[in-house]
């Protein structure tokens, strides 16, 4: 096939860090090219390059055979690519329509025609089967709706090269099948594809072809057919990753955490009512779309909101609500979702970050004075056995790596040794390597006997290492199934509202 | 060490400005630069009375850069040193003016501990509030500051009042409540200068503060707040308490102000004795980077423009006290400028989330 985009020997380094080391990647006509790797593996970066954001230190682009230097966007929009970004932004308040208006280069002499780039919206909103209305308000629309606003702008814009960083993040399963729909019918129209990921089973569903990213190489690539998980993982990471094997195993003991009918009312009307039970030695997952009330459960478990009713039972003593200090006395343990603001100091060292919460230990004052030895000692016993890098407790938090910020809140945490802990999406934005290290951790904890209960956004991750899974739909546990009696379209399916079929 | 030198060189180069700026002044009032500035660096630098005229001004300045720098750890702004320092002062005159027949060795350390809790009770109403209501510490403080103005200044102009003076002070403390002079302990040094033990004391205060903060659990508590208050609640850190000390302790250093000017110099409580310690005590622990061992040096700083200031109002006929107002005003803007870029910019990105 004709290659229509070469990256030659692309380098590129922020001071210290060689984001993309001699990168070589092409780009044929009608393809979809994958590329996978782990945080900081370099796929941003590479794609900004492409897209005229980011001048590369060296090396060559070719479009078509042709040597091209991008200066900026519209240099690289002039080749016809374009670019949905990992985080995009829309505005929220504007329907769907005026948000492709602003996003167009202003027309000489004269104005845009509202209904013209209707007109010209709703053909390929049909031709490619995007399926939104674009007279509705952005915020009303779903993230993957959202994101077919920015593919219609980059259309219309008449890109042939279009480049996807990580549009999964954040999708549910129905909205990342529909997102491979489009995909295949812009395949079908000639574009061709550079699509983002690091979900491995899905990069490999869509691609021709799958390019590996680490360390800012690109390690090998490889045709679709020669691809599987356990392959692509061992080559992002290289090395074999594997969870612990009894995830499924489920104890049916007594239940040590219970919630029973807690609410939140907001202008009288109940918003939030959840009823939900953690045995010993489960993990019990909850699953939904984000906004369905993750938030403000974890603002309940960790004594953040008043719950307007309810009761909350922890070994069989009943509360009506949690405080940080009684979570504190009962060794309850919660990693929060948000870990710079709410789980690190991020000026305090490791060491001190350590002992967050711990520092009512009497080993760690005496007199009211901090015994620094030991508590440096321990937070070297925590580094060793959490491989926090880089090995040193006198390091600011802030300088550390999202996944080594996580791994120090998980090693504190872990350290107090809890009967139950309260894990809220504790491995997103981290990479592949501290994911499989961090689930394993649960996976043990679990195996002491402790119960989990962990709120996540990320069904591959209740999939692999929960016992339950109940889904959380607008603000009500709408089902609970045992893990190895469902799969991720009937999870899909109750998080947009389904009603659950079997019982659980 | 090169992070020091750049400090250090910083600093210089914000002095230089500062003095270029203030020499045109100097110029635009009809005087010559270089004189000015020639009785302004012998005023300190001089002789032994100007190095321990400076200490004397420096003292009320390291309380209260302590007390806005300790605030500051626990991440709140003390804007009320001010005040706190008024009530300090009026409860140890209070004091030292009543219980007239006890004997110094009780009667100094109550003079000195009522007027730290004085100040640390009323800080710690603001940090009650920050904390029970999260209603903002600046504008409490600032609101208190009022209040205890007009308090001491009805009780030094009504019921304390000194009868018969013309102004309103109140009666002398007892001399059983009123700490030795430096002359006193070290013979050599001249009795005109009123530099008492009080600078002694706060040093001592200083190194208090370093170490409560560095090596106890109640610092670790504080500066965690300090840091960032979500994940210190959430780690089972009371708020409330650590608020409240926080600003207890705040408060007692800038009511320890009391220990120079109403034991150590005034003997009495004078109204509207403060050209404004508490708001200098912002700009002394901006200077001393919020360290209590940085306040020290930056209150000398700060006492030395004060006594250089002295000098040149005394020496000079065509420079007013307005002048050397606005010239001591620059030089602290020019050094603290930097600092106060930073202060800000991380208010803004606290406020902003
Ligand atoms: N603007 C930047 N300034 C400094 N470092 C950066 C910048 N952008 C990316 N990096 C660094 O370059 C590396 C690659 O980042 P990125 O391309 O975003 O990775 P990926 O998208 O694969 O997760 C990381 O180590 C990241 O910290
Ligand atoms: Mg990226």
């Amino acid at each position: 096939m004709k290659k229509l985009v070469e990256m030659l020997n692309i380098s590129k380094s922020f001071g210290d860090v060689r984001a993309n080391d001699n990168v070589n990647l092409d780009l044929c006509e009608g393809e979809i090219h994958g590329i996978v790797g782990g945080n900081g593996a370099g796929k941003s970066t590479l794609m900004k390059i492409l897209f005229g954001l980011l001048k590369p230190d060296s090396g060559k682009i070719k479009i078509n055979g042709e040597e091209k230097r991008f200066n900026s966007t519209q240099d690289a929009i002039n080749e016809k690519i374009g670019m949905v970004h990992q985080d995009f932004v829309l505005v929220d308040t504007l329907s769907a329509l005026d948000n492709i208006i602003l996003g167009r280069e202003p027309v000489k002499f004269g104005f845009i025609k509202r209904e013209d780039v209707k007109d010209e919206v709703i053909r390929l909103i049909k031709k490619y089967g995007l399926n939104f209305n674009p007279d509705d308000m952005v915020n009303k629309l779903t993230l993957g709706e959202q994101q077919r606003i920015e593919l219609i702008k980059i259309l219309m814009q008449d890109a042939k090269i279009i480049i996807l960083d990580e549009p999964t993040a954040s999708l549910t399963v129905s909205e990342v099948d529909a997102l491979f729909n489009i995909l295949k019918k812009l395949k079908d129209s000639k574009k061709s594809i550079l699509f983002i990921s690091h979900k491995l089973p899905e990069v490999i569903e869509i691609s021709d072809r799958i390019s590996i990213m680490r360390q800012g190489k690109i390690y090998t690539t490889i045709n679709k057919n020669e691809a599987n998980v356990e392959k692509l993982t061992e080559l992002m990471t290289g090395e074999e990753l594997k969870l612990e094997d009894s995830f499924y195993l489920f104890s049916g003991k007594e239940p040590v955490f219970k919630l029973e009918n807690v609410k939140l009312k907001k202008n009288r009307e109940v918003y939030l009512n959840i009823s939900l039970e953690v045995k010993e030695g489960e993990i019990l997952g909850v699953v939904g779309i984000e906004g369905n009330g993750q938030k403000e459960l974890e603002g309940i478990l960790s004594g953040f909101i008043k719950p307007d009713g309810g009761k909350i039972f922890f070994k069989g003593q009943c509360k009506r609500n949690i405080s940080p200090e009684w979570l504190k006395e009962s060794k309850i343990s919660i990693i929060p979702s948000r870990k710079i603001e709410d789980g690190l100091v991020e000026d305090f060292t490791v060491y001190e970050n350590c002992i967050l919460g711990r520092i009512d230990e009497k080993k760690f004052s005496k007199f009211g004075l901090l015994q620094k030895k030991i508590i440096v000692k321990e937070a070297e016993k925590l580094i060793d056995e959490f491989n926090i890098e880089p090995y040193n407790p006198y390091i600011r938090v802030k300088y550390l790596s999202g996944g080594n910020q996580q791994k120090v809140i998980l090693a504190r945490e872990l350290s107090k040794n809890p009967e139950f802990l309260i894990a809220c999406n504790p491995t997103r934005g981290v990479d592949i390597k501290s994911t499989f290290f961090i689930r394993n951790r649960l996976l043990k904890l679990k195996e002491k006997g402790a119960g989990i209960l962990l709120i996540t956004s990320d069904i591959d991750e209740a999939f692999s290492i929960t016992s339950r899974i109940a889904v959380l739909y607008r603000g009500r546990i709408t089902g609970v199934f045992n893990t190895r009696e469902t799969d991720e379209r009937e999870i899909g399916f109750m998080m947009l509202g389904g009603e659950k079929r079997k019982a659980g | 060490m090169k992070k020091y030198l750049k400090e250090i060189l910083f600093l210089l180069i914000s002095i230089c400005g500062a003095f270029f700026i203030s020499g045109l002044i100097i110029l635009f009032s009809g005087e010559h630069p270089s004189e000015v500035f020639s009785i302004f660096i012998e005023g300190i630098f001089g002789s032994t009375e100007g190095i321990l005229y400076t200490l004397f001004f420096s003292t009320p300045l390291i309380f209260t850069g302590l007390s806005v720098a300790f605030a500051l750890k626990g991440g709140l702004f003390n804007i009320g040193a001010e005040g706190q320092l008024y009530i300090g002062s009026m409860a140890a005159a209070f004091v030292g003016f009543t219980l007239v027949n006890f004997p110094p060795v009780v009667l100094i350390p109550l003079t000195i501990l009522v007027s730290i809790i004085g100040g640390g009770l009323w800080g710690s109403i603001a940090g009650f509030l920050k904390a029970k209501f999260g209603s903002h510490e600046v504008i409490n403080t600032i609101m208190l500051n009022f209040i205890a103005i007009s308090l001491v200044g009805y009780l030094s102009s009504g019921p304390f009042k000194n009868p018969g003076d013309q102004i309103p002070q109140t009666p002398l403390i007892s001399e059983s409540a009123r700490i030795p002079e430096i002359h006193t302990i070290f013979p050599a040094f001249p009795e005109t200068v009123p530099l008492n033990i009080s600078f002694f004391i706060a040093i001592f205060s200083a190194i208090f503060a370093y170490v409560l903060l560095k090596y106890t659990k109640l610092g670790y508590e504080i500066r965690s707040v300090g840091f960032n208050p979500d994940a210190s609640r959430l780690s089972g850190i009371s708020l409330i308490k650590i608020n409240l000390l926080t600003m207890f302790i705040s408060g007692a250093f800038a009511g320890m102000v009391s220990i120079n000017e109403v034991l150590g110099y005034r003997y009495r409580f004078l109204n509207n004795f403060s050209p404004g310690y508490g708001y200098f005590g912002i700009a002394v622990a901006l200077l001393g980077k919020n360290h209590p061992l940085g306040v020290i040096a930056s209150a000398i700083f700060f006492g030395a423009i004060s006594r250089g200031g002295l000098l040149v109002d005394i020496h000079s006929d065509r420079i007013s006290r307005d002048v050397i107002f606005v010239i001591q005003g620059i030089i602290i803007l020019f050094v603290i400028s930097r600092e106060l870029m930073s202060v800000i910019a991380k208010r803004k990105k606290y406020t902003a989330l």
